[in-house]
């Protein structure tokens, strides 16, 4: 069936609830609402207060009891209103829910998953737009994921869900409804720390997640002539070094796209771990496009921060100079 | 004007190879700043300058031997002005990303430092120029930053290829081969060198196999020879190092033979002290050692080195095994220090990893006496008139025959067949 | 009273007087219960001292002494069944003890070490992290009230803690769903040397409950009886699905924060002595021998019993092998990546060179 991102991910939830009576779904607005974004629409009127309901605006409250209901033995699946709203919850989820089982050399576990909406290119107000998955990826015993197509959302967030230990799942405003896909309904679940080729080509390696794997693919729809492989990371942490050092290892040149900022990113990540692995391929040195090491801007100004296609076509023609 | 002189780098060494001068003249430099990289017998060392200065001229190029004590660079006194010839600052390449530091800036910084005469290319274009034994420096650059592309390492080749033609019976460059890593899916050249024109190619003898060839020259020609073949039974050393092999796994230590050989070949030296002496011709005095440094003889990609196990004897199996590792990698990388590759007694040579079974083992100069020990493989053998399957290994030992005869050299076998062939017995001495 | 509440005239719940006197209603316990809960006094003040002394011979690390506050500590966790879920500080380990994690596992903790508690004592972890633990409890509550499993919550936290966001989020929390869980405020009057006035202005601590809807308790943390009996009714009431409740407890930090830190820097000494007086554990030995449950012979023994417990506890930890020094990556995540099993990998390799013995 022909779905958009925000249907994906409302189907995911409601089979998760249907299958699993330990899920649970609660977060600000998310009951009678459904979610500012619809993503939990229909859900409490399906499955009742009990186990989908309400909270109180309380980003700290929201994670700190999931972090406890997910000890008793519940799944929460936890949605902050907006990804930079996770700030206000940053101990919560960085040293409690990513820690449980660690402080407790494995007598409790924390099967929670965060669900935040993020990213830019849709006129949101301050903090709304913010991409914060390079924050989280030096929280050691969070998993971080980010979909880039309906298929993939569902997939992954029942794989999240299905998790033992705690996921960050990051679903990007502008791919919500911006096209569809065709989706199985019934329950489908796709591995977590591995990314997928969704464009096959020999001469450069671009790397991207969530909105900017579609730029990616525009850029390598610009430049026919150059054999251009596109790589969905889909899970931001771990990554999926295997793939990334395949693919470097076979096109000698790696462009790494991501809308957050650039200092200490995924695309710094990234680097290095090329250079751990496959610096004795690179052809060129490594190309970043990304977010500049500035405060996401105001709405008049994110078409000039957000990545696009032709800020990606000439990174990829630099790497394929000689 | 203050004359900079090759100094003794240890060792004995008359003379060093010029490897790269990492500096150029109208170069200002810091005290102890990197200067020159030089190879010596065993080892490539750095250079650092020896006053805050600034370099007037280079005396030595690159590729040319120097000796002990010659003038290698000569810098400006204080005040002094000489006009070298500056070649154009490199610019910075042509990726005009964001990323911060660009060649440019970093010569302008306060701290000072100089532009490393250091030829620029891609790893990856670095790394097939090391597998052909290409020097960089000597590839044309067509890139106008003068950094060596893969394009003009493959002119490079094509062109060598050309030039003396190739007789099928030497070894040419290899093309670049259609491995992987560098775009190379677009055509590979076509080696077609001219046929026939010529029935010879010169290569000189360069780096570390110009050594080697000295080395082996002078040994062969000072030391009178002799070998002494033997072939002695391993079963219990093969089952010894099968039982510790697990146990040492569990430590994440990787044991062969070769530290249980070391440790079986010490209590051999100690008894026959000559085979761990050194004859001095001059003074006609046999220099006996007391200390006991074990050159294992190890192949790396250009050639034959020997690091060295130092105080062999104070070192138990396990951190015999863990030097061994670190020495051989070492090896492998040529990163090994100077002080790793020389001073060694007694030398120990494997010949049996690369399946050989014995062979006339040329002694390490200046020791008195080396030991090739071939494969371990099962044969059959006579013992009190029956035949048995026993796990056998041979050996070959070469010594001075200025200073050891025959029998002692048989002696000195027969107690390390002794050793070998019941090795626990190495628990009756251990403190 | 003063040092903990900003308006002293507010009474705290009270069954025994400063010195053992029955001033109020007796709840209802038999003669061994009122002995363990004696005993489990002597025990969380043994220990105290213990790891303080180990941590002065370098035998042990940072510690939160807890003597002067062993009534709160054993009074709130002896009410509570099997069920029910406890969510602590580092200075309730009495409470850690009567909910049964075994000694010498609390002693190997403090040697560096993270042991498993055991998963049936339902005792999360000790929490550094000030007032997190609340949201926990508070989680854990909600849970069972999802789940319709008559457990109860309780978490516990100090003076110090109700200034954090977390404590507030997590009163608001409990209020809101009416969540089966019963936090304690553990008001010893200082937090580190930041005495109670200066962390709110609010009359008591426990007042605050108010401002959330959530009906609150003063205490005095000092009597165990009335510690207990306090907390059964607040712990019976959760479970009969009433909701919850705060409880706050006065007593006092007679020790300094940690055994980093100097309170003779901060406090004044006759403050300290005043407190002696009202020591919890005299006062319910008074109390014990007054009604003829506990005689001086008895006392001495059990004393010495406590101490033999303890030493051979400290024995039995310090014979405990330390676990294998890769073993916190298995406390990472389930399912380690390439990445993290290359990186075990690489600390088993440099471990054996930092400590021969422990490969």
């Amino acid at each position: 069936m022909q779905m958009t991102m925000i249907e994906a991910l409302n189907q995911a939830l409601a089979l998760e609830l249907e299958r699993d009576g330990r899920v649970v779904v609660l977060g600000q607005d998310i009951g009678v609402n459904g979610g500012v974004f619809r993503v939990t629409e229909q859900l409490q009127k399906r499955f009742g207060e009990r186990r989908v309901f309400d909270t109180p605006l309380s980003e700290s409250g929201i994670i700190g009891s999931s972090v406890g209901m997910a000890v008793y033995g519940l799944r929460p699946v936890a949605e902050i209103q907006f990804a930079g709203f996770l700030f206000l919850s940053m101990s919560q989820l960085v040293t409690q829910a990513a820690r449980m089982r660690f402080r407790s050399a494995g007598t409790f576990t924390c099967p929670l998953v965060v669900r935040a909406p993020f990213g830019g290119g849709v006129r949101t107000p301050e903090l709304h737009s913010d991409s914060l998955e390079g924050v989280f990826m030096q929280t050691p015993g969070l998993k971080v994921v980010i979909p880039s197509t309906p298929y993939d959302a569902k997939g992954l967030l029942a794989s999240a869900i299905a998790d033992p230990d705690p996921v960050l799942f990051l679903e990007h405003i502008k791919l919500y409804r911006s096209f569809r896909q065709e989706t199985p309904e019934e329950h489908y679940t796709l591995p977590l720390g591995k990314a997928q080729t969704v464009r096959e080509g020999g001469d450069v390696s671009v790397f991207a997640y969530g909105a900017m794997v579609q730029v990616a693919l525009a850029a390598a729809k610009q430049l026919p002539g150059i054999s251009v492989e596109v790589i969905d990371l889909r899970t931001i942490w771990p990554l999926d070094e295997a793939a990334i050092i395949a693919s470097v290892e076979k096109t000698g040149r790696a462009v790494i796209v991501h809308e957050a900022a650039r200092a200490g990113g995924v695309g710094a990540e990234i680097t290095a771990i090329i250079n751990d692995h496959c610096l004795y391929s690179l052809l060129k040195p490594v190309e970043r496009v990304t977010g500049y090491d500035t405060p996401y801007p105001s709405p008049e100004d994110e078409d000039n921060y957000v990545p696009s296609p032709a800020r990606v076509v000439d990174a990829i023609k630099r790497t394929m100079e000689p | 004007m203050k004359e900079f002189k090759l100094p003794d780098l240890g060792e004995g060494m008359q003379e060093a190879e010029i490897r790269h001068w990492l500096i150029k003249p109208g170069d200002t430099l810091r005290l102890d700043q990197p200067m020159v990289e030089v190879e010596t017998d065993k080892a490539v060392v750095e250079i650092p300058s020896p006053i805050a200065g600034r370099v007037s001229a280079i005396r030595v190029q690159e590729g040319t031997v120097a000796k002990l004590g010659e003038v290698l660079v000569i810098f400006d006194a204080p005040g002094e002005t000489s006009t070298p010839a500056r070649p154009a600052a490199s610019t910075p390449s042509a990726n005009t990303t964001a990323v911060p530091v660009s060649q440019a800036s970093v010569q302008t910084t306060t701290h000072d430092i100089a532009t490393r005469q250091r030829v620029l290319a891609a790893p990856a274009v670095r790394k097939r120029a090391f597998e052909l034994s290409i020097e960089l420096a000597n590839v044309q650059s067509s890139h106008p930053t003068g950094r060596v592309t893969m394009d003009d390492l493959q002119r490079y080749v094509e062109h060598a290829q050309q030039k003396p033609a190739v007789s099928p019976s030497t070894p040419a460059p290899t093309e670049l081969s259609s491995e992987s890593a560098n775009g190379a899916r677009r055509a590979a050249p076509v080696a077609s060198g001219k046929q026939g024109e010529e029935a010879e190619e010169r290569q000189p003898l360069t780096g570390l196999r110009r050594r080697i060839a000295e080395r082996m020259e002078r040994s062969w020609r000072t030391i009178p020879h002799a070998t002494a073949f033997d072939e002695i039974d391993g079963t219990a050393l093969a089952a010894l190092r099968q039982t510790l092999k697990s146990l040492a796994e569990q430590r994440g230590i990787r044991l062969t033979y070769m530290p249980l050989l070391v440790k079986l070949l010490l209590p051999a030296l100690k008894e026959f002290p000559i085979f761990n002496a050194s004859l001095d011709e001059e003074r006609r005095e046999i220099i006996y050692k007391r200390v006991y440094h074990i050159g294992i003889a190890t192949d790396s990609p250009e050639g034959l080195l020997v690091p060295v196990l130092r105080n062999a004897d104070q070192l138990t199996v396990t951190q015999i095994a863990e030097q061994l590792e670190h020495l051989i990698a070492g090896a492998q990388k040529r990163s090994l220090a100077l002080s790793e590759v020389s001073g060694s007694t007694f030398t120990l040579n494997n010949v049996g990893s690369f399946g050989g079974s014995s062979g006339t083992p040329i002694i390490n100069y200046p020791e008195t006496a080396i030991l090739a020990v071939g494969r371990l493989q099962e044969k059959a053998i006579v013992q009190d008139g029956k035949i048995v399957a026993r796990t056998m290994l041979p050996l070959a030992l070469s010594f001075d025959h200025r200073v050891i005869d025959g029998a002692l050299a048989g002696r000195f076998l027969a107690r390390f067949r002794a050793l070998v062939e019941q090795p626990q017995q190495l628990l009756l001495d251990m403190i | 009273m003063s040092i903990q509440q900003v308006d002293p005239g507010m009474v705290a719940y009270q069954i025994l007087d400063i010195d053992g006197n029955l001033v109020g209603k007796m709840p209802d316990l038999s003669a061994e219960r009122l002995f363990a809960l004696y005993r489990s006094m002597h025990l969380g003040r043994a220990f105290s001292n213990k790891i303080i002394a180990l941590q002065r011979q370098g035998r042990a690390t940072t510690f939160g002494s807890l003597v002067g506050q062993e009534a709160t500590a054993v009074g709130l966790a002896a009410p509570m069944q099997a069920q029910d879920w406890l969510a602590t500080t580092y200075r309730e380990i009495a409470s850690l003890l009567v909910r049964g994690i075994p000694p010498a596992s609390l002693i190997y903790s403090f040697r560096g070490f993270t042991p498993p508690f055991p998963k049936e004592s339902r005792c999360l972890p000790i929490q550094i992290v000030i007032g997190t633990q609340m949201l926990h409890a508070v989680g854990l509550g909600m849970a069972a009230k999802i789940a319709g499993e008559p457990a109860v919550a309780v978490g516990v936290c100090g003076d110090g803690a109700t200034s954090e966001g977390d404590f507030n989020e997590a009163l608001n929390f409990a209020g809101v769903f009416q969540a089966p869980v019963v936090l304690v405020i553990q008001n010893n009057g200082w937090a580190i040397s930041v005495p109670r006035h200066r962390q709110s202005a609010a009359p008591t601590l426990a007042a605050r409950g108010g401002g959330f809807g959530v009906p609150s308790v003063l205490v005095d943390g000092n009597d165990v009886l009335a510690v207990y009996d306090i907390m059964q009714q607040a712990i019976e009431r959760a479970r009969a699905g009433q909701g919850p409740t705060l409880v706050e407890t006065l007593t006092y930090r007679i020790g300094s924060h940690t055994t980093a830190d100097d309170a003779t820097r901060y406090r004044d000494a006759a403050e300290v002595e005043s407190w002696r007086a009202k020591d919890p554990v005299r006062r319910f030995q008074r109390f014990l021998m007054s009604r003829d449950l506990l005689t001086a012979a008895q006392d001495q023994q059990l004393i010495a019993e406590v101490e033999a417990e303890i030493n051979a506890a400290v024995t039995e930890a310090e014979a405990m092998p330390p676990p294998a020094p890769d073993a916190f990556f298995d406390y990472t995540e389930a399912n380690l990546s390439p990445r993290l099993q290359e990186q075990r990998a690489d600390l088993l390799r440099y471990s054996k060179q930092n400590k021969p013995g422990r490969s």
